[in-house]
């Protein structure tokens, strides 16, 4: 007999009910945890599947607290870069390997001297603003830079006037002055930006791309101040799902994916749909067999510039007129519904949306005597091309092709193409200055002394702004009229929202089928994978 | 030589096979057409009005289609002796438009000899020919002969005697001054028919210049200010002939099968509604064929936003009617019925040649079973159905707990129709006469006034009732049952006539004086729309005195409940019921009452309409003065796992619990036994 005080005895039957109980806890605590953790394993198997796209979205970590680097007042912004790269001592050298700083990046011959150039932002020509030559303090108030004021720039220009703050700045305060060759206005509390700086947000992006073209949506129809803060409707990435445009657009090195009008193939630098959703998202088969030919863009960008407007068509011609401008728009626009003669040159589709204008909401007009008459448009539904994620482009002193439109930029592919599917664009199109004689298009010097804009003298504002491009000037101009395509990529809309079958298969859809090199509605004719159903010659579209 | 009329047609339809798309479904190599007159000269020589059945007959063999088209004939060869057919009203005649009594239109075609006159054969024209493709009752008399040879004899004849309005008495119709209907080939075939200038011919009473109206939007007639129709010879070709493009001819569109059956919704207009049985189908059951999401349209509708299904998907995925209602001998979509073809042979390779169906295309569609049961009946069950297409296993195996007996016991629209986002009607009360001389009117899916923008429209969930089969099989669908109240009397007993029915309800342009006293509830000395119901002995007692007064022998409220079986409004697979729970619960889906009538007209009861395929096993009731019908499975034989008791499967249960507890506890105390047994032994 054995034991202690206040515990019972244990009989060899208490021991074996006791051994019992306690291998039925441990089998039942095993269990439970077992069944646990099942749950946790399936639990967080369903939330981030390998279809999920939120693994491809971007962990972020939380940012360096950078208040108490920096101290007493800053001169200007290269001084704030000063201080940055006593820390960042390389990010100014990535930087200045970019296009965001360089504004140039491929390859080409100019057609002029027949030497390799680079063109980008630089040198080229569209049909909004024209072109950046002479006007540079103006245009270059978007630069990543401090102080392009002229085309010698690049020859002195050194890390220090790189601009750190104009994407890192989150104190929200910071600007550049319009008219200041990137430089910060004035009154920008420097050390407080400098204090603040942090990643990119949608501000850091949007102050210079939802503004492109001048103002507010004006250039790419999918691009606008809306995107600051948009709702589902407008955008579903950025409205419901609260992404920024880093979360896509990835960022090493400062090289920033994403290239909209590359000139030639350019993988691993663009963004895909697929990146996250993979090559089959859709739950049938129908719609992914879509995928091969659509590009996503095209059902889930239903319509562009979806709360404010963008412009349809800039008319240089018109500029200069005096007198009250809502006057003006409204005249000059009853002019082109009323009189045939005032609607020569004008594309068919431009002529459509101004017959229309005062009888839908979407659709107006604008006259700036600086700049010419405009046709604004707001939900409007996309061009449908071809695309294979290149464009050509027109260089500065090419003679332009003979035809009614000149095309800046024709997207390359057509349905024999196997890297092209059929895209979503908005076509901005306008009437800019070209020389009669050499049949290019001119560069209007508009900003500053001497320019359009202050002397409202074409023939001056073109022959100085021949000089400051480069490109010749015969004396003798007249107006050409230009397309430009702008591939949509924002403002996308959940399935919800997005194009079903009868938005563009049968009758009164909106795709040109035949126009897209199709005999007919593939729903019915089949798609390009039967290629006798594509008519020769008028497929490349 | 002139090329016989089978190989022009022969070769035009084989080219149009070759190049036309079906989406486009036109006829892009359809030679140009000479419009010509019943004698077969030219119209724009003779300006009298264009015959299809001439002018089409040059190449298609017009005589055959019109004697294989249901749409033509709507009943008329179906005729029978009133009373002659059992479950059917004695007052019917055929089981189609022309002489089925139909409680939308009220109006009742005349039996030879009969002394109550309603509707002639002209007044049926008139009335009905709206929705009618001309032809058949509308062109021959009842022996065969053209109707507009028929002259008014002594005896009040429906074929040659027509109502007057003025008078109500029935009076000699001048058939050689309005000529008759023929069958209208350019109502179907043309891009953009003149319906509306169609229908205003025919309800003038100028049946012969209809098909000619029908041009009215191709620039090749225009109607005169004597209401007469004019060629216009700048739009003909030199030769006389009129191009395909003028002309607009296409295969049939979904667009010109709603003219006549409901909604075909096209573009990107908001869908609207009228209401109207203009929107036949739409108005009856709240089906709209469009792809247009209905959260888009333009109707005030309950939860609108969460609503991104398609009124249609079929519609949605580009399916046109005529994809699923084909000509029974198109060789492209000709099939034997499983039932006549011989059971070695899975497909008959033989079909009619192109050319020969092109001259001579039976314009009987394949139809599947609808719960009217009337119409077309020979033609039930010819159409493919949903899971002709779907391969509906495949699809459903993946979730759906015991899919082979879902799909064998109910139809996929049970499912796939889980709601109806229109209203449609209630019920249609003739008992009473509201101020524009119709019946009261009521519809379902709706929280207000019907046609009022800021009713709320929250839609309903349709009945799902049993439907008998051709095949002998049972299967569970989605109806709308709309209930209608009329007053019978006479001898033989008829619904009572609307002239009566004025007679009874107004003096000149008000309520009778005792019609008013018996149902001004509020004593205003007005009648609004909610006090027009007979839901009390003395108000029923008094419209009954009036009726006597104005000569209706014995009049009685009878009721009937008209099931509307719902085949479109399909909604796609995310938006259908998904939810086991629905059906298999305490509250199932399946046995949730459904209102039939706001309210009863005192002392009457409404039956099922005899005609139909489709029973209501169960119970009516009435509650809070308004009519039920609560569906019971079981009654049917059906039992339903989750919702209903058996018996004798709860005592097997039952024992089968308490045996298993007795069970263990025997075994229970049979081992503490032996164990206590062997300790004391061990002791």
């Amino acid at each position: 007999m054995g034991g202690t005080v206040g515990s019972p005895p244990l009989s060899c039957g208490n021991a074996v009910m006791t051994v019992r109980t306690i291998t039925v806890l441990i089998s039942l605590v095993a269990f439970v945890g077992i069944l646990f953790g099942l749950v946790v394993v399936a639990g967080s198997t369903t939330d981030r599947s390998p279809n999920d796209p939120w693994t491809h979205v971007p962990v972020k970590l939380a940012p360096v607290e950078h208040t108490q680097f920096f101290e007493g007042t800053f001169e200007d912004g290269p001084s704030v870069t000063r201080a940055c790269l006593g820390c960042h001592e390389h990010a100014a050298e990535h930087v200045m390997r970019t296009s965001h700083w360089s504004w140039a990046g491929e390859d080409a011959v100019d057609p002029l001297s027949g030497e390799p150039i680079r063109i980008g932002k630089k040198n080229l020509q569209n049909n909004f603003c024209i072109s950046i030559a002479g006007n540079w303090p103006r245009c270059t108030s978007c630069h990543v830079g401090y102080g392009w004021r002229d085309g010698t720039f690049f020859e002195t220009a050194g890390p220090e006037q790189v601009d750190c703050l104009v994407c890192h700045d989150r104190s929200g305060q910071y600007q550049k002055a319009a008219t200041g060759a990137g430089h910060p206005a004035k009154g920008v509390d420097l050390l407080a930006a400098a204090r603040s700086v942090g990643r990119t947000t949608r501000a850091s992006c949007g102050t210079c791309h939802f503004k492109g073209g001048g103002g507010d949506g004006v250039k790419h129809g999918d691009l606008d101040e809306t995107m600051y803060f948009p709702p589902e409707r407008v955008d579903v990435h950025m409205g419901k799902h609260d992404l920024v445009c880093a979360d896509c657009h990835k960022t090493e090195d400062h090289r920033i994916l994403g290239r909209l009008l590359p000139p030639d193939r350019a993988e691993g630098t663009r963004v895909n749909c697929t990146d996250c959703h993979g090559e089959a998202p859709h739950d049938q088969d129908r719609l992914n067999s879509h995928v091969k030919t659509l590009a996503c863009q095209t059902c889930h960008i239903p319509t562009f510039a979806v709360e404010t407007g963008t412009k349809m068509w800039w008319d240089w011609s018109k500029a200069g007129l005096e007198g009250d401008e809502q006057g003006i728009a409204e005249r000059l626009t009853h002019e082109i519904q009323q009189d045939p003669s005032a609607r020569e040159g004008m594309p068919a589709g431009v002529v459509a949306m101004f017959e229309r204008v005062g009888s839908d909401p979407d659709l107006w007009t604008h006259y700036s005597k600086k700049k010419g008459l405009f046709l604004i448009a707001r939900r409007q539904v996309p061009e449908y091309r071809w695309y294979a994620c290149t464009t050509q482009r027109y260089l500065p002193g090419e003679a332009l092709a003979d035809g009614e439109v000149a095309v800046i930029n024709r997207p390359n592919g057509g349905a024999r193409d196997p890297n092209a599917k059929i895209w979503p664009f908005k076509i901005h199109r306008g009437r800019q200055p070209y020389d009669l004689r050499d049949g290019h298009l001119l560069t209007p010097h508009v900003f500053g002394a001497g320019g359009y804009w202050t002397a409202f003298d074409w023939d001056l504002a073109l022959r100085t702004g021949a000089e400051a491009a480069g490109i010749g000037f015969s004396g003798e101009f007249g107006w050409r009229t230009t397309e430009m395509y702008w591939p949509q990529n924002h403002m996308v809309q959940d399935k919800e929202y997005s194009l079903g079958c009868t938005d563009c298969h049968g009758r009164g859809g909106r795709m040109d089928w035949k126009g897209l090199g199709f005999t007919g509605d593939p729903a019915f004719q089949g798609d390009r994978r039967q290629m006798d159903l594509l008519r020769d010659g008028e497929s490349d579209r | 030589m002139r090329p016989s009329p089978s190989l022009v047609a022969g070769l035009a339809l084989a080219l149009a096979f070759a190049f036309a798309s079906p989406a486009s479904a036109g006829s892009p190599l359809h030679p140009p057409v000479v419009l010509l007159d019943e004698e077969g000269a030219e119209v724009l020589e003779t300006g009298k009005p264009v015959s299809p059945m001439v002018t089409c007959g040059e190449c298609h063999d017009t005589d055959y289609i019109a004697e294989h088209s249901y749409h033509v004939a709507v009943g008329f060869d179906e005729r029978f002796e009133p009373g002659s057919v059992a479950g059917v009203p004695p007052w019917n005649t055929s089981p189609g438009t022309f002489g089925r009594w139909d409680a939308r239109r009220y109006r009742r075609l005349t039996v030879p000899g009969e002394a109550a006159f309603d509707l002639g054969v002209a007044d049926w024209i008139r009335l009905f020919g709206d929705r009618h493709a001309g032809g058949g009752p509308a062109f021959l008399a009842r022996d065969g002969g053209p109707l507009a040879d028929r002259r008014a004899g002594e005896a009040i004849d429906p074929e040659t005697h027509a109502l007057d309005p003025e008078t109500g008495e029935p009076v000699p119709w001048d058939w050689q001054a309005s000529g008759a209907v023929e069958m209208n080939c350019f109502l179907c075939h043309l891009g953009r028919p003149d319906n509306a200038a169609r229908i205003d011919e025919i309800r003038a009473g100028a049946f012969a210049w209809a098909a000619t109206a029908t041009l009215g939007k191709t620039g090749l007639v225009t109607r005169q200010g004597d209401g007469t129709w004019a060629y216009e010879r700048s739009a003909f070709a030199e030769d006389g002939s009129v191009t395909r493009e003028r002309l607009g001819i296409v295969d049939p569109r979904s667009r010109n099968c709603g003219q006549c059956h409901g909604l075909v919704h096209e573009g990107a207009e908001p869908v609207t509604l009228t209401y109207g049985l203009n929107q036949w189908e739409t108005a009856s059951k709240g089906q709209v064929f469009s792809a247009q999401l209905v959260r888009d349209s333009a109707l005030n509708l309950a939860n609108k936003e969460g609503l991104s299904l398609p009124w249609d998907v079929h519609a949605a995925r580009l399916v046109v009617c005529t994809d699923c209602h084909t000509s029974l001998n198109n060789p492209v979509f000709f099939s034997e019925a499983e039932r006549s073809r011989p059971s070695h042979l899975s497909y008959d390779a033989r079909r009619p040649s192109i050319g020969d169906y092109l001259t001579k295309p039976s314009h009987n569609f394949t139809k599947g079973e609808s719960a009217q049961g009337t119409t077309a009946r020979r033609l039930d069950g010819t159409m493919r159905r949903c899971e002709d297409c779907h391969d509906a296993l495949q699809v459903h195996e993946e979730w759906l707990p015991n899919p082979r007996r879902h799909l064998r016991t109910m139809l996929c629209e049970t499912c796939h129709v889980p709601r109806v986002h229109a209203p449609a009607r209630q019920q249609t009360d003739w008992t009473v006469l509201t101020t524009m001389r119709g019946p009261r009117i009521e519809y379902r899916g709706t929280d207000g006034p019907i046609g009022d923008p800021a009713t709320l429209l929250p839609g309903f969930e349709p009945v799902i009732l049993p439907r008998h089969q051709k095949n002998g099989r049972i299967r569970h669908g989605p109806h709308n049952l709309c209930t209608c109240w009329s007053w019978v009397g006479g001898e033989p007993e008829r619904p009572v006539r609307t002239r009566e029915l004025e007679a009874a309800w107004f003096v000149g342009d008000a309520y009778h004086p005792d019609v008013v006293a018996a149902l001004d509830e509020d004593g205003d000395g007005r009648l609004a729309r909610e006090e027009l119901r007979l839901d009390t002995e003395a108000k029923a007692a008094a419209v009954k005195a009036r009726l006597e007064a104005v000569g209706v022998k014995a009049p009685r409220i009878a009721g009937w409940i008209q099931p509307l079986s719902l085949h479109h409004g399909v909604a796609p697979g995310a938006f259908a019921t998904r939810r086991c729970e629905t059906c298999h619960a305490r509250e199932s889906r399946l046995t949730r009452p459904f209102e039939l009538s706001s309210y009863v007209p005192a002392g009457a009861t409404a039956k099922l309409v005899g005609d139909s395929n489709i029973r209501m096993p169960g119970r009516t009731f009435t509650s809070e003065g308004r009519l039920f019908y609560e569906p019971v499975p079981t009654a049917s034989g059906r039992y339903v796992i989750g919702h209903d008791r058996a018996g004798w499967i709860d005592l097997v249960g039952a024992f089968l619990v308490i045996g298993t507890l007795l069970g263990v506890l025997a075994h229970a105390l049979l081992r503490r036994h032996h164990t206590r047994r062997r300790e004391g032994a061990q002791a």
